[in-house]
């Protein structure tokens, strides 16, 4: 990949994966979700994660699961919220963008 | 390097991290390495870099300086922090940047500036008040200590008074006896006297029971209670 991901589209690729288990689900899952559509060092997440719960969009419980307490990330309504605008925005960005590539006037 | 060396290396980089951040930071990445399995922890230590590297990575987003400098095998971390402080220093120029981005780091590292300046605060203001502190704290110790002397000579002392009450009440009983043969009204008194002291000496031995074997034992598991409840608070 030779585009950077920043640090706005890494939170709505972040967030869009967390929307996708209405039950929540946990790091590694996150990782190995997330990395299915980018590159991603596996220490790059929790920081994302961090701000994204500091910031209300996700919020955490921890539930045991093989004999010991796993943490789980969940969307809140704050978090839906936010994905939409991450969405409208992307698509207003990519529209624009893939119109510019494919010779339309973007005027 | 495995598994524990990297969480207990990683658990020495964070030491300047509050007790509550860093906690949650290695149970993310203690359940990282349970949820990747066994099987895959040489993967996932290979990707995760060094434990120096994630440190870094970790502080600089809590807006702290690093300790160390990044190993080079760990560009996607340091690439993502780069373009967070870039954010930070310029303005966002396009509609997608987060607009938050910039209020959010600032009070993060002020309120850490605050809670170090304030450890120094009470570290001085601790190193002051030793000279006091540590003379009141022997007196504390003595005070405890003598009571605890003083609560084991009381039971001593009842012992002591039992055992006397029982070696009267035998001579009495056996001068009462020996009595009996000379003049049966005296020896009677006698060996009366004798019953009447071993009496006492019964209920002596009943105080100094309840004293050492109840008595003693609640009182310290008051005492502990007490403590426990003190620290506690």
């Amino acid at each position: 990949m030779i585009f950077n991901t920043g640090a706005a589209l890494l939170d709505a690729i972040v967030l869009a994966v967390v929307s996708k288990d209405p039950e929540g689900t946990y790091g590694y899952k996150i990782t190995q979700d997330v990395r299915q559509v980018i590159e991603l060092s596996e220490s790059t997440l929790y920081p994302v994660l961090r701000r994204l719960q500091k910031d209300a969009c996700l919020e955490v419980y921890d539930m045991e699961c093989a004999g010991r307490n796993r943490r789980y990330y969940k969307i809140t309504p704050a978090g839906w919220a936010q994905l939409q605008l991450y969405e409208a925005e992307w698509r207003a960005y990519s529209d624009k963008i893939t119109g510019l590539f494919e010779g339309k006037d973007i005027r | 390097m495995n598994r524990e060396h990297f969480l207990e290396r990683l658990s020495e980089l964070l030491a300047k991290v509050p007790e509550a951040e860093r906690e949650e930071m290695l149970q993310y990445y203690r359940d990282y390495f349970e949820d990747a399995g066994a099987e895959n922890e040489a993967e996932v230590l290979c990707t995760l870099g060094s434990p120096e590297a994630v440190a870094e990575g970790l502080l600089r987003d809590l807006g702290e300086t690093p300790v160390m400098t990044a190993s080079p095998g760990d560009r996607a971390v340091v690439e993502y922090g780069k373009t967070i402080r870039e954010e930070s220093v310029f303005p966002p120029v396009s509609a997608e940047g987060p607009t938050g981005q910039t209020s959010r780091e600032v009070p993060e590292q002020t309120s850490n500036r605050l809670s170090s300046g304030m450890l120094v605060l009470i570290i001085i203001l601790m190193l002051f008040a030793l000279p006091i502190m540590i003379p009141l704290a022997l007196a504390a110790v003595a005070v405890v200590f003598s009571l605890i002397v003083a609560w084991l000579a009381l039971c001593l002392a009842s012992l002591c008074m039992t055992a006397a009450l029982f070696v009267a009440m035998i001579a009495l009983i056996v001068t009462g006896v020996g009595c009996m043969f000379l003049s049966p009204a005296v020896g009677a008194c006698v060996f009366g006297a004798g019953l009447v002291v071993g009496g006492i000496g019964f209920l002596s031995l009943i105080v100094t029971v309840l004293l050492t074997g109840a008595a003693t034992p609640a009182i310290f598991r008051g005492a502990g209670r007490l403590l426990r409840h003190g620290r506690r608070d």
